[in-house]
């Protein structure tokens, strides 16, 4: 089942802040998501798609939950997402840290499938 | 030597056989090949797909989409969950492990008489290592040279020697290995002796027939024999295997004992008993460059725990595993993504002490399995953790990171380290886990109250059904158990071809 509008803007800022670019490669931030999360979604097990979206569900809803805010992730500041993510990685609860440790593993699937994140992440700085 | 893809298989179909095997993996493939070579008409049939030259060494997404079973995220549910990993295709898991090949120990085997000696005469041991020669020979396994072992292996080997681990090159079934350090995503240099290329290849050259691309749902059975096992094809067929002369089951100890419940056939602790090896890693930052997915994936592994059910390995992966793995959230692991060349990657497989169990899940959907650590198999990995840290720093990390909710993320001394044994957190939800080496759930016994199979592997109810997979072990073994599982498949094909 493909991703409703709102959900792939949730989407999209969640894996934004958790794997920014940087001089070296690209993010997550600049590169095209849909490709592979159409590819993920259909080649999970019906759970496991649905535990990614509850993810990013979860993540979309926790200003409410975590800073008390009647806001969503997307909405918030690129700082202010990155510190809310840094909270709920340290907390206490399981589930979040869990949940956040789950979209890190998924993100990093992301970036290394494309080229260009990829070509970077594995070139060499000094000539062997 | 046909061959038949159920991607095709559009409309019903109906084959007859002599045997039909179920999974092409380790256990399957060898007793196909035994079979096969006494002269039975042996049909395989797989899940999984035959796997295109073109498909293996890519990128971990593309491996997990199309090598793994649900995506590498089938889970051990429970109070900690953590998941477990299965290959699928033709050749089963060994296609995507890391070749790494231990013969059972002799403690196990010793462990395994004592609680049911009835198993002795069916489990010889001198026997046991003429099949594990053999197969050694064959699949070309050998320790790992460190012309191939890359910069991880050898740091790891410097760590051991500094903490008095004792440690050795991996013995692998990867003869002729180049250090591609893509085992996992399916070597693309074909140095790798799975199934596919090896035993599964010898049974199709001594006439089996393979079938894959079709998942087995029920088995049949008439009066008290097993006649027959039905499915679907992935081309969207209903296919039914008559098997004249029996059923060996070897679809691992997850699915194997989800078609017996599947299919009504209870009997005994079916399910129950469900042993793995957990694992945990931990990562390290070095001042120079390591290229944790260059060189032999698995090649030295730390072996002076294992009496005390820690087994220590370098982890090689792709780097797509990897950038999820380094500690940190946002801007902070973004910039620790750019030293990722300089991050080493180590872990633990822990011999837990706790059983669970597989059940045939909620509306006849795929198989659930529960277990939860105990309180000793925690502290055990506890200590694993701290092991491995200690093993890090001393091989010249600047830092280390245990990935322990509650401990610091880094960790630059051996001292804090070592803290972790005594103070470290006793909750398994604490840590990030995973678990390969499934075990147990259709175990062999001599009763019927104890095991699900006999000693010599036949249902202990059902007449012509035999079950071979690493299901029948009474435990987990604390090793990697592919060559051991060949082994005794080997040998208990041999009784079935002679029966």
């Amino acid at each position: 089942m493909s991703w409703w509008r709102f959900e792939r803007r949730w989407r999209d800022a969640v894996f934004a802040a958790l794997y920014p670019s940087t001089s070296r490669r690209p993010g997550l931030d600049r590169v095209a998501l849909e490709p592979f999360f159409e590819a993920f979604l259909s080649a999970a097990p019906a759970l496991v798609g649905v535990g990614l979206r509850a993810c990013v569900w979860l993540v979309a809803l926790l200003p409410p939950l975590l800073l008390l805010r009647p806001c969503s992730f997307a909405s918030l500041a690129p700082d202010e997402r990155e510190a809310l993510l840094v909270r709920a990685a340290a907390s206490d609860a399981y589930v979040l840290r869990q949940l956040l440790a789950t979209l890190k593993l998924v993100g990093g699937l992301a970036l290394a499938a494309d080229p260009a994140a990829r070509a970077a992440l594995v070139a060499r700085r000094v000539a062997p | 030597m046909s061959a038949l893809d159920g991607r095709v298989i559009q409309r019903d179909l109906e084959q007859s056989c002599g045997f039909l095997v179920v999974g092409s993996g380790p256990a399957g493939a060898a007793a196909a090949n035994v079979l096969a070579e006494a002269g039975a008409d042996v049909l395989v049939v797989e899940e999984g797909h035959p796997v295109a030259p073109q498909e293996l060494g890519r990128d971990s997404f593309f491996a997990l989409r199309t090598l793994y079973r649900g995506l590498g995220a089938t889970l051990v549910e429970g109070r900690a969950p953590f998941p477990y990993v299965q290959g699928r295709g033709v050749g089963g898991t060994s296609v995507v492990n890391g070749a790494i090949s231990w013969r059972l120990p002799r403690d196990v085997w010793e462990e395994w008489i004592a609680a049911d000696p009835g198993l002795a005469p069916h489990l010889p041991w001198e026997a046991l290592q003429e099949e594990q020669a053999a197969l050694e020979a064959r699949l070309g396994i050998a320790p790992t040279p460190s012309a191939v072992a890359g910069e991880k292996n050898r740091r790891f080997a410097r760590g051991a020697e500094a903490i008095g681990l004792e440690h050795r090159p991996i013995a692998r079934n990867a003869p002729g290995c180049e250090g591609a350090g893509q085992c996992l995503e399916g070597c693309p240099r074909g140095r790798k002796s799975g199934m596919d290329r090896t035993l599964l290849a010898d049974a199709r050259s001594a006439g089996a027939r393979l079938l894959s691309g079709v998942a087995i749902e029920r088995l049949e059975t008439a009066g008290d024999r097993a006649v027959a096992a039905t499915g679907r094809a992935a081309g969207g067929g209903r296919v039914r295997l008559r098997a004249r002369e029996g059923v060996v089951l070897a679809a691992s100890a997850i699915q194997s004992p989800w078609l017996l419940l599947r299919s009504g056939i209870d009997d005994g602790p079916v399910g129950r008993h469900f042993q793995c090896h957990p694992g945990a890693s931990v990562g390290a930052r070095f001042s120079d460059e390591i290229r944790l997915w260059e060189g032999a994936t698995q090649g030295h592994e730390g072996t002076g725990l294992r009496r005390e059910g820690l087994k220590f390995e370098v982890l090689g992966y792709d780097v797509g595993l990897a950038v999820g793995r380094v500690p940190g959230i946002g801007r902070a692991h973004a910039a620790a993504l750019d030293a990722i060349d300089r991050h080493l990657h180590v872990g633990v497989a822990l011999r837990a002490e706790a059983e669970g169990r597989v059940t045939a899940g909620w509306f006849g959907g795929g198989p659930r399995v529960r277990l939860d650590l105990t309180r000793r198999d925690v502290g055990k990995l506890r200590k694993g953790i701290a092991v491995l840290c200690e093993l890090l720093l001393a091989a010249g990390a600047e830092a280390v990171f245990p990935s322990i909710a509650g401990v610091p993320a880094e960790l630059t001394d051996a001292a804090a380290a070592r803290a972790l044994v005594a103070h470290g957190p006793d909750d398994a939800r604490a840590f990030t886990m995973a678990a390969t080496h499934l075990f147990g759930t259709c175990r062999m016994a001599t009763s019927p109250e104890r095991g699900v199979v006999r000693p010599d592997l036949r249902h202990h109810a059902i007449d012509r059904l035999w079950v071979v997979d690493s299901s029948v072990f009474p435990s987990n073994t604390g090793v990697n158990p592919q060559t051991s599982l060949l082994a005794i498949a080997t040998h208990a094909a041999r009784g079935i071809a002679r029966a």
